[in-house]
């Protein structure tokens, strides 16, 4: 079942809060980054509704000299006014390369976006493996047929062969009719 | 899990009359973490591709606009290849 997020209050908004964290980071240094970032949450009166972390991957481009990241996104719950703040200091924090603030839309589903890429990276996968096999089909298909056609090449060639033969044999036996006829005839005046 | 949307760009269609691939999947917003579909929409070096050969909607044109220029931002897709 998909968690649905929606503010308790009138006052209150979500928010989607994306952090790009180096992976140069050792598990201490990435725990205290993680810490300070939800104190800077509670200090606002912020909660965290929900939080997705991703696996190391690497970035489309280098980021302050790095060419791997870890993105960790936080759904928070809070008032408008701590964003502007929030948004500062993040900046000041240290090991956070990049982070993306957004006031999501209504009935938002929390979907786990990793998992998405991962069945998508597989059926990539399996896409290449049938274009292959179809490639393979369709070749043998094509030996077959061109070996079939050179069978029936071969069994023409026979066949004229043969009807040719049989035509000279009759024409002979025609020819050595009539000459005979002619030969025995009386009226011929030589 | 969200729908993999892939653009019209193979349609037997003319470009300019092809159909837009999100509203037939029925979609109301476009998320900046999907990757797949953002992928899709942009050409080798990394540009969004044309609504004229895609046959995506203004409304949603301007939602993946807004989707792929946040995903570069934060490092999941390229500026320039």
């Amino acid at each position: 079942m998909p968690t649905v997020l929606n503010p308790t209050s009138e006052e209150t908004r979500i928010y989607e809060i994306a952090v790009l964290i180096s992976a140069d980071l050792t598990d201490k240094e990435k725990q205290e980054t993680l810490r300070n970032i939800e104190t800077l949450f509670t200090e606002r009166g912020m909660k965290v509704r929900e939080k997705d972390e991703w696996r190391k991957m690497g970035l489309a481009y280098s980021i302050k000299g790095k060419t791997q990241g870890q993105y960790i996104i936080f759904y928070v719950e809070g008032k408008a006014a701590a964003i502007s703040e929030l948004d500062r200091q993040m900046k000041i924090e240290r090991g956070i390369l990049r982070h993306l603030t957004i006031k999501l839309p209504p009935n938002y589903e929390v979907v786990n976006w990793e998992d998405h890429y991962n069945s998508w990276k597989e059926g990539l996968v399996k896409e290449e493996e049938d274009i292959k096999k179809e490639k393979e089909e369709v070749l043998k298909k094509k030996i077959i047929q061109r070996a079939t056609k050179k069978e029936a090449k071969e069994e023409k060639v026979a066949t004229k062969g043969e009807e040719k033969k049989e035509i000279q044999e009759v024409s002979e036996k025609e020819i050595t009719e009539k000459l005979g006829e002619l030969i025995s005839d009386e009226n011929l005046n030589l | 899990m969200p729908p993999i949307i892939k653009p019209n760009t193979g349609s037997s269609l003319p470009p300019g009359q092809r159909p837009c691939p999100f509203t037939k999947a029925g979609v109301t917003s476009i998320d900046w973490k999907d990757f797949p579909t953002l992928k899709n929409f942009t050409d080798y070096f990394g540009n969004i591709k044309k609504r004229y050969y895609t046959g995506t909607s203004l409304r949603h044109q301007k939602m993946l606009k807004q989707a792929i220029e946040r995903a570069r931002f934060m490092g999941l897709l390229p500026y320039r290849k």
